[in-house]
């Protein structure tokens, strides 16, 4: 076995946080990363408002890391995607951080919407596993290895 | 009495537009919540067939394929349902359209199965038309893809034509296919109504009911009918009263 690959150049791990509903989705982001050997600092909430409050770090959140990279499904209780976007761009200190639209929709309507609010990429979830374990290989590549993300003040 | 008419007219109105919403919402609401555990189930047949290729055996992994394919089966479903249920919402209004423009885009959208076919494309005698161009595009898209679908031994040939009538066009997609038996000619165009199995034609006998759906919609009618030298034609009509 290969030994397991940094995603950040840096001496620390990247830092993404996963707003995603639905347990099974979870359970397979996380095995993915497994698979495709990427060491991820990876945090879950499981609705809006829960992202919201980490991302401010607000109660139970008090002590959550900055994350790197945002994953953002859309449809989750009580607060949706929607609803979570626009928070974050409107509020100039979340504003800075990326987000990537991870969702089983890949409808036009969505994908328009979801740019227009400001998420960087919009992605669909793959239906076979060894295409999400590819999938978060490129996606880490890209936001973690090629571009330069924003530094934390 | 008359007064009481419109009122009641105007109420079913209502009600019609709403359950048109309900049925859209319903799409879309049922679309997305039958996808996320479909995405689970392939999903973890596939960390089965990643993590124990080694400790499983041909009968195990033919059990996973068939369940991925399965899977996939109802993925198609849940897409062509949305396709289906979304067609009024994808309305344009008419504009004046190069019906040989649509044509090319759906010939460009089916680039890969026209391809893998080797199909030959014809048109003839097609006008510019007053309709919506996006619903031309999709009925020549599902025609031309149900032909090369169900195409037979021969090479495939397909002519692509329009004919004037007074006061509407007749298009009509010919091909030299397997053909379509005359007392399945109306079912065909009915919601998931299918003559072959999945096996010997893959398929979620959605596309000819979208086509029917969509020429409704544009106020014509659609039909097939058999050609002297076996294959099939699928005939459209859209109602444009002759230039005065």
């Amino acid at each position: 076995m290969s030994p397991m690959k940094p995603v950040l150049a840096q001496a620390r791990r990247a830092v993404v946080l996963m707003a995603e509903d639905n347990d099974d989705h979870v359970f397979l982001m996380r095995e993915s990363l497994i698979d495709a050997k990427l060491l991820v600092d990876l945090h879950v909430v499981e609705s809006g408002d829960l992202c919201m409050k980490f991302l401010r770090r607000q109660p139970p959140y008090e002590n959550a890391p900055r994350p790197d990279l945002l994953l953002l499904d859309i449809h989750m209780p009580r607060m949706n995607g929607y609803q979570v976007m626009e928070e974050i761009s409107a509020d100039p200190a979340l504003r800075p951080l990326p987000v990537v639209v991870l969702t089983t929709s890949s409808d036009a309507e969505d994908v328009n919407r979801m740019y227009a609010l400001g998420c960087k990429s919009f992605l669909s979830k793959p239906v076979r596993f060894e295409d999400f374990a590819q999938m978060m290989n490129r996606l880490t590549d890209y936001w973690f290895d090629l571009v330069i993300l924003p530094n934390a003040p | 009495v008359i007064l009481r008419d419109v009122t009641e007219r105007e109420r079913s109105r209502a009600e019609l537009l709403r359950s048109n919403h309900d049925l859209r919402q319903f799409a879309f609401a049922a679309s997305h919540d039958l996808r996320a555990p479909l995405r689970s189930i392939s999903g973890y047949l596939g960390m089965l067939q990643a993590r124990f290729a080694s400790t499983i055996d041909e009968a195990a992994r033919d059990l996973i394929e068939r369940a991925l394919a399965a899977v996939k089966q109802v993925d198609r479903l849940t897409d062509d349902l949305l396709t289906y249920a979304r067609a009024d919402a994808e309305a344009t209004p008419a504009v004046d359209t190069d019906s040989n423009a649509a044509l090319a885009e759906s010939l460009r959208l089916l680039e890969a199965p026209i391809a893998d076919s080797g199909a030959r494309i014809d048109s003839a005698d097609l006008p510019v038309l007053r309709t919506d161009p996006r619903a031309l595009v999709r009925l020549f898209q599902n025609l031309l893809d149900n032909a090369i679908k169900y195409r037979g031994e021969q090479p495939l040939a397909i002519l692509v034509r329009a004919e004037r009538a007074p006061s509407q066009w007749i298009f009509s997609v010919s091909d030299n296919g397997i053909g379509v038996e005359p007392e399945y000619r109306e079912r065909i165009f009915g919601l998931l109504q299918r003559l072959h199995t999945q096996r010997a034609y893959p398929g979620t006998g959605m596309g000819l009911a979208l086509c029917r759906r969509i020429v409704e919609r544009l106020g014509g009618t659609i039909w097939v009918q058999s050609n002297a030298g076996g294959g099939s034609t699928f005939c459209f009509s859209i109602p444009e009263p002759a230039a005065s």
